[in-house]
């Protein structure tokens, strides 16, 4: 079983819009990722029917409760965080400022400070209409996205894949190289990296490739948005070969993309031409693979 | 003024639209400061190319006074990101997982933890010609993505007064970092682009500024006929600030780091974000 994560650095980059391609060619008992947690997309290319859902639990609640706090400050005044508010005369934790590290808690003389733990989402496995299942999440809004749900998804995803004998799966990964990009490609096989024909795009995938040299995975490049910027084409091509990265795709710029995106077309399914550069792609990964 | 500037989707045009925006206010002589917060992937200054001198940022990390300490493990057991490991004679901090709430130095009896600091990243500044920039750098493999945002939002508010407008490009998504710089905003500018994908992420952009009670300016980018957006818009009582229609050649002087010639009606858009200060 092998385990191939899409990444840009960049966003907007184009990856789920790749992923989704290449989902096309993914066998029923394969399984699909979206680990973009923060701004999930794959649903609405791939209509998933959710068969299993499971409530996220990341991270500590405190909570002061007021019937026992003598209202000293102490909380206030030592919170690296600024996460504790005085509401009238109250001191209320701010929930979205706060780390959840309970050093309040700690450092309450009365005891005053309760703690639970915190319900942050829902991960859901579903069947999409391609038969295959997916892995993916819902964040509730304002949530802290640690990469935690982002190990968390990549762990029921492989426990999936194991009981239904999948030969891979195939993640979506998140935007940046901070916390979830590393998450998402952490234990994995295979990174398709993923760049814009951008200025921006260059610098996020120089970003992206020294990140990812910490990792034990076998790199792909991908261009997409190819032609958008001759210059800045060579100069990606360049990247590429000069840190050994093999190039296995290329999706030119076309204003079809957006119009087709429009109407929540997976381009593979409807476009011929499309059809035939995503095979290629799925193909020249796997063989990467091997 | 700070007008932060946000989208839930990456690739939506936030740089694109701070960088048009700020030529424009410098054009009508307002004093500009660009503050880049995508720490993760800054891309400001490829539009720019100002001469950057950065400073190192640390952040708090547990240092081990060794004679002091009994190795009783307290600190690790009560470290709620387990960033401690300790053993016999043995006491490690990891520092990808520590948060700096310094828990264990109060929690150590023996005075056997104190603070410490490491680099996680560089504030690059330039004050040389306008617009005047802030950009956060976040070292490659580092995970303190707010951490180093709250740093360079800290370093802007120390200078805010030299500045009519300050415009704060964010990272994308809707957790944690991009709360932090919506929340010390005065204007928020959610900059969406006209996909379904861009209309899912915006609806979670949405409900995310909801719950810190935040308003905002709409900006539809790529826009192609915005059908999803002006429904919810008209649903919601949403003020559309501008609708940017997509262009090839806009594309292409962006993907160059190019000026980019576009016809925006910064005028009305301007305007509107000030009616709301008079």
């Amino acid at each position: 079983m092998k385990e191939i994560v899409v990444v840009s650095g960049k966003g907007g980059a184009g990856k789920s819009t790749i992923t989704a391609g290449l989902s096309y060619f993914l066998k029923k008992n394969d399984v699909l990722v979206d680990a973009d947690v923060d701004a999930p997309n794959l649903k609405i290319l791939l209509e998933p029917e959710p068969v299993e859902e499971k409530d996220f639990y990341s991270g500590k609640q405190f909570k002061i409760e007021q019937d026992f706090c003598i209202r000293c400050g102490r909380c206030y005044h030592e919170c690296s965080f600024e996460a504790i508010e005085i509401i009238k005369f109250d001191y209320v934790i701010d929930d979205i400022a706060c780390e959840g590290c309970g050093l309040c808690q700690f450092i309450c003389p009365t005891n005053a400070i309760s703690v639970a733990d915190k319900l942050t989402g829902k991960k859901y496995i579903s069947k999409t209409k391609y038969g295959f299942k997916m892995v993916h999440a819902l964040l509730n809004p304002a949530e802290e996205n640690s990469g935690k749900l982002v190990a968390d998804i990549k762990k029921v995803a492989k426990q999936l894949a194991k009981e239904q004998n999948a030969s891979t799966i195939i993640v979506d990964g998140p935007p940046g190289i901070g916390c979830s990009a590393i998450s998402a490609v952490s234990g994995s096989d295979i990174v398709l990296l993923v760049a814009e024909s951008s200025i921006s795009g260059l610098h996020d995938m120089e970003r992206l490739i020294e990140l990812s040299q910490n990792f034990k995975v076998k790199r792909l490049g991908f261009i997409n948005k190819y032609g958008l910027n001759h210059d800045i084409d060579e100069k990606l091509v360049n990247l590429f070969e000069s840190k050994g990265i093999e190039i296995v795709g290329y999706l030119n710029y076309s204003q079809d993309v957006p119009q087709y995106l429009k109407k929540k077309v997976n381009l593979p399914e409807y476009v011929e031409g499309y059809k035939k550069i995503f095979e290629s792609l799925y193909k020249r990964i796997m063989e990467g693979v091997e | 003024m700070k007008i932060s500037i946000v989208s839930g989707k990456g690739g939506a045009g936030k740089t694109t639209f701070t960088v048009l925006f700020a030529n424009y206010l410098i054009n009508k002589g307002v004093n500009v400061l660009i503050n880049d917060l995508d720490v993760e992937e800054p891309n400001i200054n490829l539009f720019l190319n100002k001469k950057l001198e950065y400073d190192n940022i640390y952040t708090y990390v547990p240092k081990h006074i060794k004679e002091n300490c009994t190795y009783c493990k307290e600190c690790a057991e009560k470290c709620l990101f387990k960033a401690l490991v300790v053993a016999k004679d043995f006491w490690i901090v990891l520092p990808e997982l520590c948060h700096s709430c310094k828990l264990c130095e109060y929690v150590c009896k023996y005075s056997a933890i104190e603070g410490d600091k490491r680099v996680i990243g560089k504030i690059g500044q330039s004050v040389d010609k306008v617009p005047h920039l802030l950009e956060g750098r976040l070292n490659i493999g580092e995970s303190l993505t707010t951490a180093l945002i709250k740093q360079v939002m800290c370093k802007s508010s120390n200078i805010k007064d030299n500045y009519d407008i300050i415009l704060m490009d964010s990272p994308p998504g809707t957790s944690c970092p991009v709360i932090e710089t919506s929340k010390g905003a005065d204007k928020i500018v959610v900059v969406a682009e006209d996909t379904p994908f861009g209309f899912s992420d915006f609806v979670v952009l949405n409900d995310m500024l909801k719950e810190i009670g935040k308003d905002y300016y709409l900006i539809i980018n790529k826009f192609i006929d915005g059908a999803e957006y002006l429904d919810f818009v008209a649903k919601n009582n949403i003020k559309i600030l501008g609708k940017i229609p997509y262009d090839m050649n806009l594309a292409r002087s962006y993907s160059g780091g190019h000026n980019m010639g576009v016809s925006i009606d910064f005028d009305s858009i301007y305007n509107t974000l000030l009616e709301g200060l008079r």
